[in-house]
């Protein structure tokens, strides 16, 4: 048993490393937060509890001779963290940022050197892999220098990742964390962790929940939003947890709140006349951010000002003034990102210029509750009219919920949509400690989880949070001008879970030897019964093509006759929660496929 | 350190005239401070576009292109160099104390 458990939250944003000793001794074990060692300036190394997740290339002959020197690094090729969010600002064009959102990404391979997208010619760029494998090395290295006889690598290792990360984002994660010289890790999903925050920092949670109740949880990060729905059941007499549903991969978080409010601030100035620059303009974001927190909390002021100082010698004489009205804020952030809509909301499928980026799949529709409100509609318990299903209880976690207007806003919408179904209100799950840390959550959840693993309190069953295909061509007659229509085996079912496999003996498929083999790969979300082997007829709406699968089997020497070899298909998910799908001959040779991260081509 | 969120701006703005003019004049008793380039905020300044900049002295901000060589840039900060630095002589004093506390008796 390794001494410790660490969780760590690689973010959009920001990151966070929280850990706990085992084995733990009476009471409630104790989490903390490892205050990461990071350049915060030029030549001022110092450790912080969140480290952004901002990269930055530096360029020959800009910063000083040793100025980026880090205790276990004299020349670091990259700076990590503070510095290089803070000199991202003055020259964005070599600052690599939101790593995390291009990992599950069908449209790029975030393996390829894409990043800075706007770097100027003859700047080398990285993949996204690398930046994240950067981002988890630091905080490996940070620990290293303090834990000297203790190195990461040898203890036990949890990553968060979103719940609705696809396989291949998770594997990709995964092997960052390889990349980055830890060991072992076992990546789990988002919300789970900041559920298990709440359990952390509440030692009677069990008063608070009963057999029969269904948690949503809603988390929203910097750059994501993620839904999850648990269950509470129970099993001879102990309170079980069973993670039911999960949403679809949002990227949409408080990022592009901050935004909206700094574009809503900055109107004041352009109708003067002024017009902000790019470092201005970040001033001012990080200035609303601030002001938002003021104005969506209670006691709320009715304006906060906003000073931006000159950038010259003379700072009094550029510095520029203005304000934000609580009334303002309050209808732009509710009415724009929580709406009151109906329970048959639907998210608009149109691209909205303002949140769009150059390659990332932002959510076309801002309004977080039209998501929600679709989002239990799939999860409802049977597919059909008035299927909804009926959270009893809300738990929220990230930054931007910590405003009290914006979880009102939250608990009106859905007890709205709960009492037109004749339903109870869901009630808040609450915590005794006031201190909710809300930054840290997610790590520190993390590492309680771990200890929940090695025995030690309550672990939430889940598996995996949708059901996989792959796509087969049907036997009908070609008809030209008109592609083969296709049919989806369930290679793994939904709900799978840790440690377990399915095997599919009933379909047989010819491999040739020496030639890559490509499958289209499928998944759904709502489809929960399709069982193992079964064959879905029509593709719908319900499955969502994901990038391809592939296996090599590469050609044997000493039996070079051999061409084609027949296979059956098995499906696994790892102790570590990451999904593996495998060929298996007649003999008891096994292949992986491997996820494709290629671009996708338009079928 | 005092809590400044409760005031308006005019009153901040009316402290701020003579904790400037007070820290202007103990800075000037010690330090000479000169600019780094001697130039107007705003215009174009020219640099040689041979060599990177010296990164002590020039911070290079924008667009900057991936060599790090230009041929001048808008001065936005002049920047600041001590010319000459006197401190005061310590003598036996407690470095600790940065301002005693005051007691008034009555």
């Amino acid at each position: 048993m390794s001494q410790f458990i660490v969780g760590i939250d690689l973010g959009t944003t920001n990151s966070a490393l929280a850990w706990a000793q085992q084995p733990v001794e009476e009471g409630e074990p104790d989490v903390q937060i490892f205050p990461v060692a990071q350049l915060v300036n030029p030549g001022e190394v110092a450790p912080l509890d969140l480290l952004p997740s901002s990269l930055y290339l530096p360029g020959p002959g800009e910063f000083v001779e040793g100025a980026l020197t880090l205790p276990w690094n004299d020349r670091p090729e990259f700076v990590i963290g503070t510095l290089a969010r803070n000199r991202g600002v003055e020259n964005a064009s070599r600052l690599v940022n939101s790593a995390k959102s291009w990992l599950s990404n069908q449209n790029a391979d975030p393996t390829q050197p894409l990043l800075p997208l706007s770097a100027p010619e003859g700047v080398t760029k990285i993949s996204p892999l690398e930046a994240s494998k950067q981002y988890l090395l630091q905080m490996r290295s940070a620990w290293n220098a303090s834990h000297p006889d203790t190195p990461l690598e040898n203890q036990s290792v949890l990553i968060t990742v979103p719940a609705s990360f696809d396989p291949g984002a998770r594997e990709l994660t995964q092997r960052a964390a390889k990349l980055a010289g830890y060991g072992d890790v076992i990546v789990m999903e988002e919300p789970q962790a900041a559920f298990y925050a709440w359990v952390e920092r509440t030692p009677k949670w069990r008063d608070q929940v009963k057999p029969g109740d269904l948690i949503l949880v809603v988390d929203i990060g910097g750059g994501t939003t993620d839904f999850t729905l648990i269950a509470v059941t129970e099993s001879a007499g102990e309170l079980q947890l069973e993670r039911v549903a999960v949403g679809d991969h949002l990227l949409l978080g408080g990022d592009n709140m901050d935004l909206a409010v700094a574009r809503h601030a900055e109107a004041q100035f352009s109708a003067k006349g002024t017009r902000l620059d790019a470092i201005q303009f970040h001033s001012l974001w990080q200035q609303c951010r601030a002001a938002k927190e003021a104005l969506m909390g209670s006691d709320a002021p009715e304006e906060k000002p906003i000073t931006i100082l000159g950038r010259g010698t003379g700072l009094i004489g550029g510095t520029l003034r203005g304000k934000v009205a609580r009334n303002d804020i309050r209808s732009l952030l509710l009415d724009g990102f929580f709406p009151v809509v109906s329970s048959d909301a639907v998210p608009e499928r149109q691209r909205r210029a303002a949140l769009m980026e150059v390659g990332l799949n932002y959510a076309a529709d801002p309004a977080v509750t039209k998501h929600l409100a679709q989002f239990l509609r799939r999860a409802g318990p049977s597919s059909g009219a008035g299927a909804f299903a009926r959270p009893t209880h809300l738990l929220l976690n990230g930054g931007v919920l910590q405003a009290s207007a914006i979880e009102g806003r939250l608990f009106e919408v859905l007890n709205g949509w709960l009492a037109s179904q004749g339903a109870p209100d869901a009630v808040e799950l609450r915590t005794e400690s006031k201190s909710a840390d809300l930054m840290h959550a997610v790590a520190r959840g993390a590492a309680y989880y771990g200890l929940a693993r090695s025995g030690k309190g309550v672990r939430i069953r889940g598996g995996v949070p949708r059901s996989y295909y792959v796509g087969i061509e049907s036997s009908l007659p070609a008809v030209p001008g008109l592609p083969v229509p296709m049919k989806a085996l369930t290679v793994v079912p939904f709900g799978l879970e840790e440690g377990s496999k399915v095997e599919l003996p009933q379909r047989r498929f010819a491999l040739v030897v020496g030639e890559p083999a490509e499958f289209r790969f499928f998944s759904s979300a709502t489809r929960r019964d399709d069982s193992p082997g079964s064959m879905v007829e029509e593709l719908g709406e319900d499955i969502e093509e994901l990038s391809p699968i592939e296996v090599f089997l590469p050609p044997q020497t000493d039996n070079a006759r051999e061409e084609v070899v027949p296979v059956t298909l098995e499906s696994n998910v790892t102790e570590t929660g990451l999904l593996e799908l495998w060929c298996v001959a007649a003999d008891g040779r096994r292949w992986k496929l491997e996820f494709n991260v290629r671009e996708r081509t338009a079928a | 350190m005092e809590d400044l969120s409760g005031y308006a701006d005019d009153q901040i703005g009316a402290v701020v005239r003579n904790v400037h003019s007070d820290c202007k004049a103990s800075l000037n008793r010690h330090v000479t401070l000169a600019p780094v380039i001697d130039g107007v905020e705003g215009t174009f300044q020219k640099l040689d576009n041979s060599k990177t900049p010296d990164p002590n002295r020039i911070k290079l901000v924008g667009n900057v292109p991936a060599s790090g060589k230009v041929a001048g840039g808008i001065l936005r900060h002049r920047g600041w160099r001590a010319l000459s630095i006197s401190l005061p002589a310590l003598g036996k004093a407690d470095t600790s104390i940065l301002t005693p506390a005051e007691l008034e008796v009555e």
